[in-house]
């Protein structure tokens, strides 16, 4: 069989645009956090804009995920593998959303003049979830289950971090009423990036699920 | 005893869970071993699928079952198959009579070259029939009824057998198996010709069958195996190319998450 007509061709085809994918969505991250730090409307502007190019990616992997099925009729890991594919192209695009919440709280803070509280421990935060999100992809990309488990320890840290801002943020609000609408965007931030690290766990029980056709949960 | 004979004693087996037993068969093709200690217990009222690469003696495992392969000069057959607890290879059991109670459908659909009305009566007629024209009318019907092809033939019951669409015909195929009463039916790649309307509708049957029939089908296609076998056998070549059963389990478990390797392997197209 030439290398042009094969399953594994068709499947690194996949892999490369799902790689792909996962590379806008780290980038739209990363520059969401680059704006908080810079208080960056502007580029905040251009990650809102930038949203539609992840979403037709996500369409693009479903055409060729329905495509592979079609034309290879791939079973066990194979099938496992592009069904896995799919979910995680899902769970990308939305994590590639909550890139675009974070830009939006950050030129809303600009806009209306309250700037957020806590900026660092937020980039803290979002340095961890970053940090969560790269191992999971590669996890996912090179099946490795040992390294897709190790993933659940990250985001009880996740968790535990989000709980302490949290406190910290109600209380400054608390001594101060005039940081209100400051703390809600900011918490909300917080927020937005622990479903950053809850969609990450997902594609690690994926990368699971693949290479054991066991579905274990992660997010106890 | 003949097999006709056996079934009062063995009603309490017949009952039981299993419709046909090999234990340690080994079958031979003058000196070549195609096929090598085959144990296996084919569940009642189940589709079993048999899958694996050409040549891997799917068929002739499945000849040896009621003893088409002792047609093949040559051919040879050690160990037991036991079928109401019976072996069938014992030399007081009449092959006619195991082929009238196991029945067989081919891969190419071979109706003969007679009417579908006398397509159907060919077997009883062999097996001694002996009904009023009415009761033969009763049994036609009941057999094109029960192979799903009733509705389409009913009113050329006087033509050619071999002048219906190969999807009909390998249902004429399967009402001529059922018109004998039998009680298990093997199938040999019963699809591999059809179109994937008429093979749909096979499949659809055989499920239907199940109710009443113990079915054992030999498929290359994964996608059916998986779609209509209770059970799958997975069948490999050592390496003297002898047939070995390699994996042996619920069609779910199989499809899912195979115990060995090669089974793995195999229904992943890595292979065969
Ligand atoms: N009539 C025969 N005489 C001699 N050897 C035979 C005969 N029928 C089959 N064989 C040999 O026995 C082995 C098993 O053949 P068999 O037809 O059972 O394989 P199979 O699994 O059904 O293959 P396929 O998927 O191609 O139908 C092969 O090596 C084949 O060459
Ligand atoms: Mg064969």
């Amino acid at each position: 069989m030439g290398a042009l007509h094969s399953m594994a061709h068709d499947y690194e085809y996949l892999r490369h645009t799902l790689n792909a994918m996962a590379h806008r969505v780290q980038t739209a991250l990363h520059e969401s956090l680059q704006t908080l730090r810079r208080s960056d409307a502007i580029g905040a502007g251009q990650i809102i804009r930038d949203d539609p190019d992840i979403n037709a990616l996500q369409q693009d992997i479903e055409d060729l995920v329905a495509r592979f099925i079609t034309q290879w009729q791939p079973l066990l890991r194979d099938l496992r593998r592009v069904l896995a594919m799919l979910a995680v192209a899902s769970e990308l695009e939305r994590i590639g959303d909550y890139a675009r919440q974070v830009a939006t709280q950050v030129r809303r803070a600009h806009d209306d003049n309250h700037p957020l509280l806590m900026v660092a421990d937020l980039l803290e935060l979002g340095a961890l979830t970053e940090h969560i999100l790269s191992s999971t992809i590669a996890a996912f990309l090179a099946e490795d289950t040992a390294a897709a488990r190790a993933i659940a320890a990250l985001d009880d840290q996740v968790d535990e971090r989000r709980r302490a801002i949290t406190a910290a943020i109600r209380q400054a609000a608390r001594t101060d009423s005039s940081l209100f609408d400051a703390a809600i965007a900011s918490i909300g931030i917080t927020h937005i990036l622990e479903r950053v690290a809850d969609r990450a766990t997902n594609i690690a029980e994926r990368a699971i699920y693949l290479a054991t056709a066991i579905h274990e949960s992660l997010n106890e | 005893m003949t097999v006709a004979e056996l079934s009062a004693v063995d009603m309490a087996q017949a009952n039981g869970r299993y419709a046909v037993e090999l234990h340690n068969t080994h079958i031979y093709y003058g000196s070549f071993r195609a096929v090598k200690d085959v144990s296996l217990q084919i569940e009642r009222q189940r589709i079993t699928a048999f899958i694996g690469p050409s040549g891997c003696g799917k068929s002739t495992v499945l000849r040896a079952i009621n003893r088409m392969n002792d047609l093949i000069p040559g051919s040879r057959l050690e160990g037991r198959i036991l079928f109401h607890g019976k072996n069938i290879y014992d030399p007081d059991v009449d092959p006619v009579e195991v082929r009238r109670r196991i029945g067989m459908v081919f891969q190419k659909p071979n109706p003969f070259p007679k009417s579908i009305y006398d397509n159907i009566m060919f077997g009883p007629r062999i097996n001694g029939w002996r009904g009023t024209k009415a009761q033969a009318d009763e049994l036609v019907e009941r057999a094109l009824r029960g192979a799903a092809i009733w509705d389409e033939v009913k009113d050329k019951l006087h033509q050619p057998g071999t002048a219906l669409s190969g999807g009909q015909q390998q249902r004429l195929c399967i009402a001529r198996a059922l018109a004998v009463q039998p009680e298990v039916i093997l199938m040999d790649e019963p699809c591999s010709a059809l179109d994937p309307i008429s093979t749909l509708k096979i499949e659809e049957l055989m499920l239907e069958l199940r109710r009443n029939y113990t079915i054992i089908i030999v498929t290359h296609n994964m996608q059916q195996a998986s779609r209509v076998s209770d059970y799958t056998a997975f069948f490999l070549m050592d390496a003297d190319r002898a047939g070995q059963l390699v994996e042996y389990g619920p069609t779910e478990q199989i499809f899912t998450s195979p115990n060995d390797k090669r089974t793995e392997d195999y229904i992943s197209g890595r292979f065969g």
